[in-house]
């Protein structure tokens, strides 16, 4: 087996929340190799979105070290990290992804607005990733003009857009009717099987996470013994 | 310059808070312009050649006393005094008191010496005022106003003195005071004395001119020499700082009105401030999302201060600009009755204005905008709307 592209070692994450302290992850070990569709289950509360957020760089562990491509998240500054980010991660959420006063072309473009990519090579690098997620016919439309379903594929493809390493989604479908929720999964699952992107996805619907290829099972911040990296 | 196509839309996001901002920012800088260039045409009074050989000689108590008419003669007789002329405020009413303008009771011997190129009529209309005893002259504008033509029966009522001037205009001039109107004093000194049963023979002040400029303060210090120990002494000064002394009794103008300034600007930050600190509060998950993206602290903060400065700098152009073009369409001696002869909103001002402008952005979107940019993401996201 090749190298792991996320490896979490020990990680414990605690919230400070008044004079009491939520634990929200509790020293998790986790291996996410180059290719895999992880599928992060759980109930609510269950720290999820936490640890696929430390993941992603946009917050900090308590303890423990995050190593992504190779690269020690813990030691890097805010400004390092918001650079990082640009590069290797891109973000999927549960609802209001899309800035609303941009078209779906102008939110697909806004990561690369921090490359040094010229306005031509933008163009086509947005006009791709949204050949990707089907939706070229929707690039002048504003986020209100679209559907749920929509916005997340334009979401996916503003995450894919910078070609990152990995993409993270945090409920993708959370928000969709069962139609939408599918062809969300589809796109997902066509860049996993022919881009080879690897993702790692947080969801509820076990419909959902019959598409990952790896499943992962959080209860009250540790992975559950039975569900502790499941490969279909 | 990629970022200015998302940082229009953002500043235009919600259109009319934006309008309704930047309409008070502009009227509240239209308003600065306006006192802020009162305070420049007043410090500043429009010069010419001939007015800056110009001095005033008037009583050295103040200038409601009035100084014997021999003094003009003296005076003439100062080495460097190419001419002298005697002046009287005459403050008639023409027709209504609202009808108010300047005019003055002047010796006609030195006039034209003494006014050379701010007084300019044709030779006919000179000579047939020179003349005539009771032949009087008319700015440009003043005629205008109340439609006056070469030959009108002006009646004047006296209010200061008692007596009317029953007066014939026989000439219009031009020059860069057009409000004024001038008569002969021997009319009015005629008058005058009827009405006191002897002579008169006084004036308010006199109207010097210099042979040169170097000439001016030796020769004002000549002048206060002669008449120091005399019981009429003088003050004599420039045409220009007698100008500025008079305005500086109408109270101190200046502190006014930079108190009134600080005032608005103070209370157009208040707008602002509340404003703008609105509008990214509500954004602060889509500031969360720009994050995620891998948009830097220093840019979340160099956005969202460009927006606060493109409302505020937008709103302090249009009202001084707004108001430079306004003025500059406006004949501002008629409108004030000659009180100012031009209202020019200076390069100083509309400098002036950008600079507060400019300020009341970073002043009022410092605070939230450094809040955003340093906000933790997950906080950000957290927030839903
Ligand atoms: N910023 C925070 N402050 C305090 N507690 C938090 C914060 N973020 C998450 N938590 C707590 O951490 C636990 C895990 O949260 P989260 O990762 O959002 O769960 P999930 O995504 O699985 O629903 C929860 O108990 C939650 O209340
Ligand atoms: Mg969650």
């Amino acid at each position: 087996m090749s190298e792991p592209l996320i490896e979490i070692s020990a990680l414990s994450k605690v919230f400070q929340r008044d004079s009491v302290e939520v634990r929200a992850l509790d020293r998790v070990d986790m291996q996410v190799f180059p290719g895999d569709f992880v599928c992060l289950m759980g109930p609510s509360g269950s720290g999820k979105s936490t640890l696929l957020n430390i993941i992603a760089g946009v917050d900090r562990p308590s303890e423990g070290s995050v190593i992504v491509a190779g690269e020690s998240l813990n030691e890097m500054s805010e400004d390092e990290l918001a650079a990082w980010r640009n590069h290797h991660v891109g973000f999927v959420f549960q609802h209001f992804n899309l800035i609303p006063v941009l078209t779906a072309f102008e939110n697909v473009e806004l990561p690369l607005l921090l490359t040094s990519l010229s306005k031509k090579e933008r163009r086509e690098h947005v006009t791709t990733a949204m050949e990707l997620v089907g939706l070229t016919d929707r690039m002048d439309h504003y986020p209100r003009q679209l559907s749920g379903g929509q916005e997340q594929r334009v979401a996916i493809a503003r995450a894919i857009v910078t070609d990152p390493t990995c993409v993270l989604a945090d409920e993708p479908t959370g928000d969709l009717d069962a139609h939408s929720a599918r062809e969300v999964l589809e796109v997902l699952k066509g860049l996993n099987e022919q881009f080879k992107k690897t993702i790692m996805m947080v969801t509820h619907d076990p419909h959902a996470a019959a598409y990952a290829s790896t499943r992962y099972q959080l209860e009250k911040g540790v992975f559950s013994k039975e569900g502790a990296r499941q490969t279909v | 310059m990629k970022f200015l196509p998302f940082l229009l839309r953002n500043v235009f996001r919600n259109r009319r808070r934006t309008v309704l901002t930047v309409t008070s920012i502009a009227v509240s800088l239209f308003l600065v312009a306006t006192l802020l260039t009162v305070l420049s045409e007043l410090n500043e009074p429009p010069s010419t050649p001939d007015s800056a050989l110009r001095l005033i000689s008037r009583h050295k108590v103040s200038l409601a006393n009035i100084l014997p008419k021999a003094h003009q003669a003296k005076i003439r007789s100062v080495p460097g005094v190419k001419g002298v002329c005697g002046s009287m405020w005459y403050g008639g009413v023409y027709k209504d008191p609202s009808n108010f303008f300047a005019q003055f009771a002047l010796t006609t011997d030195d006039m034209m010496e003494v006014y050379g190129n701010d007084v300019v009529m044709s030779e006919a209309e000179k000579q047939a005022f020179l003349k005539e005893r009771t032949a009087c002259v008319a700015g440009r504008k003043l005629a205008k106003r109340f439609n006056w033509k070469l030959g009108e029966k002006i009646f004047l009522k006296g209010t200061v003195f008692p007596f009317n001037a029953e007066l014939t205009l026989r000439g219009i001039y031009e020059g860069p005071d057009e409000s004024s109107l001038f008569f002969h004093w021997e009319y009015f000194n005629e008058g005058m004395s009827k009405e006191f049963g002897g002579t008169a023979d006084f004036c308010g002040f006199y109207v010097i001119k210099a042979e040169s400029a170097e000439a001016v303060p030796i020769v004002a210090e000549k002048i206060d020499a002669l008449f120091r120990n005399t019981t009429a002494p003088t003050k004599t000064e420039s045409e220009k700082s007698f100008i500025l002394g008079f305005i500086s009794m109408l109270g101190n103008v200046q502190l006014l009105i930079t108190s009134i300034c600080s005032g608005v600007i103070f209370a157009i930050v208040l707008v602002a401030a509340n404003t703008i600190a609105m509008s990214i509060r509500e954004r602060t998950r889509e500031i969360g999302i720009l994050k995620a993206l891998g948009f830097r602290r220093s840019q979340i903060l160099f956005l969202l201060l460009s927006e606060a400065i493109f409302i505020t700098l937008g709103g302090s152009l249009i009202g001084s600009w707004g108001a430079r073009l306004l003025y500059s369409s406006i004949d501002f001696s008629a409108v004030t009755a000659g009180f100012f002869q031009r209202f020019y909103v200076t390069p100083e001002t509309l400098t002036l204005c950008a600079l507060i402008g400019l300020g009341v952005g970073v002043v009022s979107a410092g605070v939230p905008a450094w809040q955003a940019s340093r906000r933790p993401v997950v906080d950000a996201l957290r927030r839903v709307v």
